[in-house]
């Protein structure tokens, strides 16, 4: 006999392979099966999943471990791979230590190839859950990926960026819920408690791979900023709890830093996603005056590599030639629109005048209408064929 | 930080909060997992960020609450950890005796306390993993006349083997209890039971 659980996930199941087996795979429906209960459901489907949410071609991953050499942060990442995956392969130490020198060989790989990133203590928990469900060198492309977009503000020099991110979880706060705002307020505890939370996804402060990586499957999916409002949804969860707390800096942080009650990440998920939708990051950044910069990745969402497929990481000349192809299609298009509109804002305009003269005096009208007729109608005639031959340029140069 | 004056379980008379710091792997999580649990794990993790833990000691028939602070040893994570220093009353400074460098580092974490602690706070020096004989590379002798030269006390302690833990936490918080209850005159404040030390003077400086 089934279980209800398991009913629902085999349900579930079906959904994403549907998606899955459509051509092109429907990217769109498998971001919203991550929002949906249960995730990806399984490590298989994640494995196969994650990989196809960051494009990465699966077909042509380096070999990472060639290009290992050392870097500035080699100490560092023995010091802390050494006592790291103990919560996600507890009891099976064998597995453990099979992935230890799996997980240095990936993290050293993307900081060997992008000597621009700085690694942090947290971005090898990172690297465990992605080698965790998947293997060594799929893991190794993701993180890779992930190291240059998602991540790319905690791995700058210094954190001073992550400050900023970690400085939006209040003003989101005040947005959703008022009275947990004042009172965390109150207590003057800083936004410091949530920085394992940004910094690893989560999956710093959970125990079970399974949570961690239902939590990767809506990450991977959303917006980069995403792990903000998923803090703040966390922190909303616990309301009840919290209000009843002393209200002190100490308690408040000891609390969200001890280890996370039982989330229901469906759910909090499910209001995460709807808080993003409801108030997006820029407005987020523009009603907080907590101003990412410019130019970081977070505020660059979607990626190039998401609005086309078969494009990796290695081979970004080809994606950023297909981005100012693009680009250059929009900008057309808006030429075009703005043309339309001027061209029937004119129409409506003369035909308004004809009608007033009509009415007014018809003579003078049939006079004008005599002269302009034949000319309109060239007129008319000659931009809409012009209008079509732009067309289809534009169409033919998306095409290539 | 505010005063747990009207803490729910104020089963305490004084409230300390101390600080460790230290280069990454030293040891400071498992000093204090140590000196609040009596236990130790080898599966250990790495600090993201700060976290603290309590203990409750009695001092010359007074309850004292122990609020340690343990710090992420990467150095980008210093921008954060350092808005914490100026609430603290003492701060632990570890390093660890098989590791030269982490040794030769104490020089920086000090500096550190000078431009981000109050002045009056008190400090220890620690050399953990004492019971690493083997691998020792950092003679006591040298860790002795660093801490001598900052005119501050020096420990060498195991976190593994529970040695000298729990006397390098009490001794530290005798120091404080002497400097700030025993002796007032340099706490502008008068200190009332249950409340928290320091509170007044040493408001903790926003950290971003």
């Amino acid at each position: 006999m089934f279980t209800d659980r398991e009913r629902l996930e085999a349900q579930k199941i079906r959904v994403i392979k549907d998606c899955l087996n459509e051509t092109p795979i429907d990217i769109e429906g498998l971001k919203r099966c991550s929002v949906e209960e249960f995730g990806f459901v399984n490590k298989v489907l994640r494995k196969r999943i994650w990989p196809l949410l960051l494009n990465i071609d699966t077909n042509n991953i380096i070999n990472h471990s060639e290009k290992i050499i050392n870097h500035k942060d080699t100490d560092q990442v023995t010091k802390d791979v050494e006592r790291s995956m103990w919560r996600f392969t507890k009891g099976n130490s064998q597995l453990r230590n099979r992935k230890k020198p799996e997980l240095t060989r990936i993290v050293n790989a993307v900081l060997s190839i992008h000597p621009q990133l700085y690694y942090f203590q947290g971005y090898h928990e990172i690297a465990s859950v992605l080698l965790l469900i998947s293997d060594e060198s799929l893991a190794f492309a993701m993180l890779e990926r992930l190291s240059i977009y998602h991540f790319n503000d905690c791995m700058l020099p210094n954190f001073a960026e992550v400050l900023k991110v970690l400085n939006l979880i209040f003003p989101l706060i005040s947005m959703v819920d008022q009275h947990v705002y004042n009172f965390i307020i109150k207590s003057q505890v800083q936004p410091m408690f949530a920085i394992s939370w940004i910094l690893t996804w989560f999956s710093h402060n959970l125990d079970e791979l399974d949570t961690a990586a239902r939590v990767y499957d809506y990450l991977l999916s959303a917006h980069p900023m995403a792990s903000i409002y998923l803090s703040v949804c966390v922190i909303t969860s616990q309301r009840e709890t919290l209000l009843n707390l002393e209200c002190s800096f100490d308690s408040i942080h000891a609390f969200f830093t001890s280890n996370l009650p039982e989330l229901d990440f469906d759910k909090i998920i499910k209001q995460t996603d709807s808080l993003l939708e409801k108030i997006t990051p820029s407005k987020l950044q523009s009603s907080s005056k907590v101003y990412l910069l410019p130019e970081s990745q977070l505020n660059r969402y979607p990626y190039d590599w998401m609005i086309f497929n078969n494009n990796n990481t290695t081979t970004n000349s080809k994606s950023s030639k297909l981005i100012t192809n693009n680009k250059g299609t929009n900008q057309k298009r808006q030429q075009i629109y703005k043309f339309i509109f001027f061209i029937l804002f004119g129409s409506i305009s003369l035909f308004g005048t004809f009608v007033f003269l009509s009415i007014k005096s018809p003579n003078t009208f049939k006079h004008i209408n005599s002269f302009l007729s034949p000319l309109l109608f060239n007129l008319f005639n000659n931009r809409f064929n012009q209008n079509n031959i732009t067309n289809g340029e534009t169409v033919s140069n998306f095409n290539q | 930080m505010t005063s747990p004056a009207t803490n729910k379980s104020a089963a305490y008379d004084y409230l300390i909060k101390l600080l460790l710091i230290g280069d990454s792997g030293v040891g400071k999580s498992c000093l204090l997992l140590r000196f609040s649990e009596d236990s130790f794990t080898p599966s250990f993790i790495t600090t993201i960020g700060i976290d603290f833990k309590i203990r409750t000691i009695e001092l010359e028939g007074k309850r004292i609450k122990l609020q340690i602070w343990d710090t992420a040893g990467q150095e980008r994570f210093r921008t954060i950890t350092t808005a914490y220093y100026r609430g603290a009353m003492g701060i632990l400074l570890v390093y660890d005796v098989t590791d030269e460098k982490s040794f030769g580092n104490i020089r920086n974490w000090i500096r550190n306390i000078e431009q981000h602690a109050t002045d009056s706070v008190n400090k220890m020096l620690i050399g953990n993993k004492c019971d690493m004989a083997e691998k020792k590379v950092v003679d006591s002798s040298r860790g002795k006349s660093l801490a001598d030269e900052y005119g501050i006390k020096f420990l060498e302690t195991s976190a593994k083997n529970s040695i000298n833990v729990e006397e390098a936490f009490i001794s530290l918080a005798k120091d404080i209890k002497k400097r700030m209850i025993d002796t007032p005159n340099e706490q502008p404040q008068v200190v009332q039971p249950g409340t928290n030390l320091g509170a007044n003077n040493n408001k903790k400086k926003a950290c971003c």
